[in-house]
């Protein structure tokens, strides 16, 4: 790669911005401007602090960094010494930090010869890698290959481009939950176990395994708990612990910071709970976004929907894949095979790994969830990568309509790029959505 | 040349004079969707494997109902020509998971039926393939593939025997063997086939009786000998996403370029690899359809693809290989980037495309850019 | 030996007359309604120009995106082929040349002798083409040509982030409302677009000399931002930038006559 192409995409501006990944002004403006969130911020900026710390440590510490997905928890990894590396975090870092976005992370790829057409979650990070302003992977584990090609190919096309090793931990075309198709992920995940074994050249250590799979399994139980307490009117959980949430398990999942966070969260909503407080100034939507949010401007996104009294009470990434398995610390054995359910459960990895009406697969999913929690409407903001989900959501949403009675909404836009819709756009397709549809 | 015309017209339309004359005495067909469909299970079975494609289709009206903004033109063609009835004639379909764009017609075909917008065929299957080769993707395969035959087996009332399945994979073999012998013709410097034609002949392997065709094509293969063949032009190869349009590769012809070889899923990919005809027939269909030359779908593969692609294009003495993609496939387009790195790299010139297929195809692009690679690669 | 070249593109058609490796006569006119029109009116006025006759050519070749409808043009090549050959004799140290027009952009790379190395085009999106700075340039409520001169007094360049033309316009007028300075709007523009001919640039390597034809060449600002993100000086053209085709054209037709004699 031309030496001053790669210097040609980052002047000044742009180093600046990678000491802002950390302090991230836009997100951190949000969260410690509402009087709920001041409890949370601080863990939550502690385990983000450590996960880009461990990136700019790993090699000087001799460890190696997995460039893996976040619809893939890092529990095994911490468990192994190994250090992981979300493009979807660090796109979602910089998205949300810095007002600018991530446009140059994203047109980097492009320049590199990274079809326009794939998924911003990942173009945005591997721009920020690729353009060399963040450590290196040293190697490239690829856990949602059933259910997303785009994705999958991503990470297929960075192994070959920095000629690192690859591990195809691939889903099986249909979602059991305790049948042949868990067998073969298993199966899969514990290749995986292997395959990093011989990486790192460490033995996994059933003592560590089994400290990441406790912490885990406390994580899981916050999040069961504040399940529950969605289900009241009105719902206490505010929209942005959606975003903490899902975001720390994509992170920290296993570590002992995220259960702080986890712990800090299910606290506050507790005490909202037992106050009656929900969105402001009164909740008049309970809404399900039954994909993706949205990750720029600092998060107004959730502010928005906090402030204009639509309840955030289905976020797929925050809510779905904490179903269909324990965590068992017993033995070896029984640990790879939760950590392997709670990879193979994972949200996106099984709602659209078969067709969208089979067993569960996204409708069944939204189904229990919307008689489960009150829900009054649907709401698919995607990315235009996302091409699994564009061939199928018009159905999807139909059906949703038909068979649940409630209304629902497709917004074309991207979640991490404001150039193909800008936020306004869609806040105000939300606005008159509730005001005209769901608000009867 | 009355037998080429013959070989090629098919390829031109979606129904032809041979599905139909199998229909009317009666016979069923089964449409499927790409190269992973173990076809010789259907043919076993006594019935026509027919591949749908998206030529034909003149709007994308009704498949822009049911499918977003970012998906692949051949798909919402497909789509567009079961909403237009142009597969009524078909008695079932087997969609499988290729890739997400084609797959996700399981979901829309389905509906636009329930919808009064299209005909559903009584037998309607999903095929659903892992991604990973190895010892335990195989047995997956395996009780999917015997799931598939089962239904088969209970929808038309057939059996589907060992012995069905070994005279299967004969006749299949067989077209796989002419087939090849076609591409090693194209490879001679004085090329007897243009890619058209070659094209042509391939897509019509896929919509007619393998029986009846493998007699055509080898009297064709003896015809070709008298040819004068093609030389002078500048040797083309084509490498990328799915193409059922001979208008496309005519296009580039007609600029002055000979196509001579390719990697593509209506070309080489759907009949380089035989089955083994020793040991169990199942075993053996299956595990060809698995590891056959790879489609990008597959992960972690690019070097056996990649050594497919400058094999053939060293063998065929290209000058030139076009590595176009779909709008959207993201499967070649991603691959493609890395052809082209690699073949440069090698001293193969190369010219990436990314086109939409079908009614939204912009020809005057496509031709500015052909006829600048041409330019460039002429000596 | 006289020779002609005649590039007629979607939106202006342009004509270049050479006899012995000189430019005799070039003309640019905004395209008729069919392109064999356009191509004669042209090469008539360029012929005027040349005080000559259509019968004292005695090869021409057409190029751009009407190139095959040209009856007196004896050969067509591609305007990526004539742009680059064009650029070269011009300044033969050139070895890209990154061509912004009305309505796509390409850029070329070329060898020592001036021939197609490769090549890459975007004709299907208005950003980074002259069509976005039009749009612009209607928003802002000034002439195309005042946008480069504004750009470069900007003291605090207003970020724009809207790829689309159409989300852009909204951007820029919601600026304009909240008292944005023109001359950073200016700027701020002119930087969107090089960031997107920018993008393209790299994908086909850019090697020096450089060189930026195309009606958006006569542009300052983009050309300075540009300049900036590619870390060059390009070199600058002694003739308009728009005929840079037509003139690769008359060469390609003194090469093609040199071959048959």
């Amino acid at each position: 790669m031309n030496e001053k192409l790669i210097q040609a995409r980052t002047d000044k501006e742009v180093e600046d911005m990678m000491e802002e990944l950390l302090v991230t002004p836009g997100l951190m403006e949000t969260l410690l401007l509402e009087p709920y969130l001041s409890e949370v911020v601080w863990p939550f900026q502690e385990m983000r602090s450590s996960y880009l710390q461990n990136l700019s440590n790993a090699h000087k510490e001799g460890k190696k960094i997995a460039f893996e997905s976040f619809c893939f928890p890092p529990a095994i990894l911490y468990a192994m010494d190994v250090v992981p590396l979300s493009p979807e975090v660090i796109s979602s870092f910089l998205s949300l930090g810095v007002p600018k976005g991530i446009f140059r992370f994203i047109d980097y790829t492009t320049g590199i010869g990274v079809p326009e057409s794939m998924c911003t979650a990942q173009r945005g990070g591997v721009g920020v890698i690729l353009s060399g302003l963040i450590e290196k992977p040293d190697m490239v584990l690829n856990g949602a290959a059933g259910s997303c090609d785009t994705n999958s190919k991503m990470f297929d096309f960075v192994s070959e481009y920095l000629h690192i090793p690859f591990c195809n931990i691939d889903a099986p075309p249909y979602w059991d939950e305790d049948g042949e198709m868990t067998k073969y992920y298993r199966k899969e995940y514990r290749k995986m176990v292997s395959f990093l074994e011989e990486q790192t050249g460490n033995k996994l250590d059933e003592d560590k395994l089994r400290q990441c799979c406790e912490e885990a399994k406390k994580q899981d139980e916050y999040v069961a708990e504040i399940y529950d307490l969605r289900r009241a009117v009105p719902n206490p959980v505010p929209a942005v612990f959606n975003l903490i949430m899902f975001g720390t398990r994509f992170m920290s999942s296993g570590t002992p910071q995220a259960t702080e966070v986890m712990k800090t969260m299910y606290e506050v909503v507790k005490e909202r709970y037992k106050r009656g407080e929900g969105v402001l100034p009164r909740e008049r939507a309970r809404a399900a976004f039954v994909y993706l949010s949205h990750f720029t401007m600092g998060g107004e996104f959730w502010i928005w929907l906090e402030h204009n009294g639509i309840s955030l009470i289905m976020e797929a990434l925050a809510i779905l894949g904490h179903q269909h398995y324990t965590i068992d610390t017993s033995t070896t054995d029984t640990m790879l095979n939760s950590l392997a359910g709670q990879a193979h459960n994972m949200v996106m990895t099984k709602q659209i790994r078969g067709p969208l009406d089979y067993p569960g697969q996204w409708f069944e999913d939204i189904a229990t969830l919307a008689k489960d929690l009150n829900i009054d409407c649907a709401i698919y903001l995607g990315t235009l990568g996302c091409k699994n989900t564009w061939g199928g959501i018009k159905v999807l949403m139909k059906t949703i309509e038909e068979e649940l009675g409630i209304p629902t909404l497709i917004i074309h836009s991207d979640a991490w790029d404001d150039r193909v819709t800008p936020w306004p756009t869609i806040r105000d397709q939300i606005e008159e959505f509730v005001n005209t549809v769901v608000v009867q | 040349m009355e037998l080429m015309e013959k070989l090629v017209q098919p390829a031109k339309t979606l129904s032809n004079p041979y599905v139909e004359a199998w229909k009317k005495k009666g016979g069923k067909v089964i449409g499927y969707s790409g190269t992973y469909t173990p076809e010789e299970i259907i043919y076993a079975a006594g019935i026509l494997p027919y591949r749908i494609g998206g030529r034909g289709a003149t709007k994308v009206t009704i498949a822009d109902m049911y499918v977003g903004p970012v998906i692949c033109s051949y798909v919402k063609c497909l789509l567009e020509n079961a909403a237009d009835g142009r597969f009524d004639f078909l008695d079932g379909a087997i969609i499988t998971y290729e890739c997400d764009h084609m797959r996700r017609i399981f979901d829309t075909w389905r509906r636009a039926a329930k919808d009064g917008n299209a005909h559903l065929p009584a037998f309607f299957e999903y095929y659903g393939l892992p991604h990973s080769r190895g010892e335990h993707a195989s047995k997956l395969l395996m009780d999917e593939t015997q799931r598939l035959i089962k239904e088969l087996e209970k929808h038309f009332g057939v059996e589907v025997t060992e012995e069905g399945l070994r005279n299967a994979i004969k006749v299949y073999n067989k077209t796989r063997k002419l087939l090849r012998k076609l591409y090693e013709l194209r490879e001679k410097d004085k090329v007897p086939i243009t890619g058209t034609e070659a094209l042509g002949i391939v897509i019509t392997s896929t919509v007619m009786p393998k029986d009846d065709y493998n007699k055509q094509l080898e009297r064709l293969l003896g015809e070709l000998d008298k040819r004068e063949g093609i030389t002078g032009k500048p040797r083309l190869m084509i490498v990328g996403s799915v193409n059922d349009d001979v208008e496309l590769v005519r296009l580039v012809e007609d600029l002055g370029a000979v196509v001579v070889a390719d990697s593509l899923c209506f070309g080489a990919r759907c009949f380089w690899n035989l089955v083994e005809e020793e040991g169990d027939p199942l075993h053996a269909i299956v595990n060809r359809y698995w590891e056959h030359i790879p489609c990008p779908r597959m992960f972690g593969e690019y070097s056996r693809r990649y050594s497919f692609v400058r094999d053939i294009a060293k063998s065929g003495k290209v000058d030139g290989v076009i590595l176009e993609n779909i709008r959207f496939c993201d499967l070649h387009g991603a691959d493609n980037t890395l052809y082209g790195r690699d073949l440069e790299a090698e001293g193969i010139p190369t010219l990436r495309l990314e086109r939409q297929y079908g009614p939204l195809a912009d020809i005057g692009r496509l031709k500015t850019r052909f006829q600048a690679f041409l330019e460039r690669i002429r000596r | 030996m006289i020779v002609a070249g005649c590039d007629v593109g979607s939106l202006t058609a342009k004509a270049v007359i050479m006899r012995d490796g000189e430019i005799l006569s070039s003309e640019i006119i905004g395209v008729r309604p069919k392109p064999e029109q356009s191509a004669k009116d042209v090469m008539d006025k360029a012929l005027q120009k040349a005080h000559l006759a259509l019968e004292d050519i005695d090869y021409c070749i057409s190029t751009g995106y009407g190139r095959e409808r040209i009856p007196f043009a004896r050969d067509n090549i591609s305007e990526i082929s004539c742009h680059g050959k064009g650029a070269h004799w011009l300044i033969p140290s050139v070895r890209t040349v990154i061509d912004v027009g009305g309505q796509d952009c390409k850029v070329i790379r070329v060898d020592a002798n001036g021939k197609l190395k490769n090549f890459i085009m975007n004709d299907k999106c208005a950003a980074g083409t002259g069509r976005f700075l039009e749009v612009m340039a209607k928003t802002l409520g000034i002439r195309l040509d005042e946008i480069g001169p504004l750009s470069l007094r900007a003291r605090n360049p207003v970020v724009i982030t809207s790829m689309c033309s159409i989300y852009a316009q909204t951007e820029v007028a919601s600026s304009i409302a909240r008292g944005a300075d023109q001359c950073d709007l200016a700027a701020g523009i002119t930087k969107a677009m090089a960031e997107r001919v920018n993008s393209l640039a790299v994908r086909v390597g850019v090697e020096e000399d450089v060189v930026i034809t195309g009606g958006v060449a006569k542009n300052i600002g983009v050309v300075k931002s540009l300049e900036g993100m590619l870390r060059v000086n390009s070199k600058k053209l002694s003739v308009d930038p728009q005929i840079v085709g037509a003139l690769g054209g008359a060469l390609f037709a003194k090469e093609k006559m040199l071959q048959k004699g």
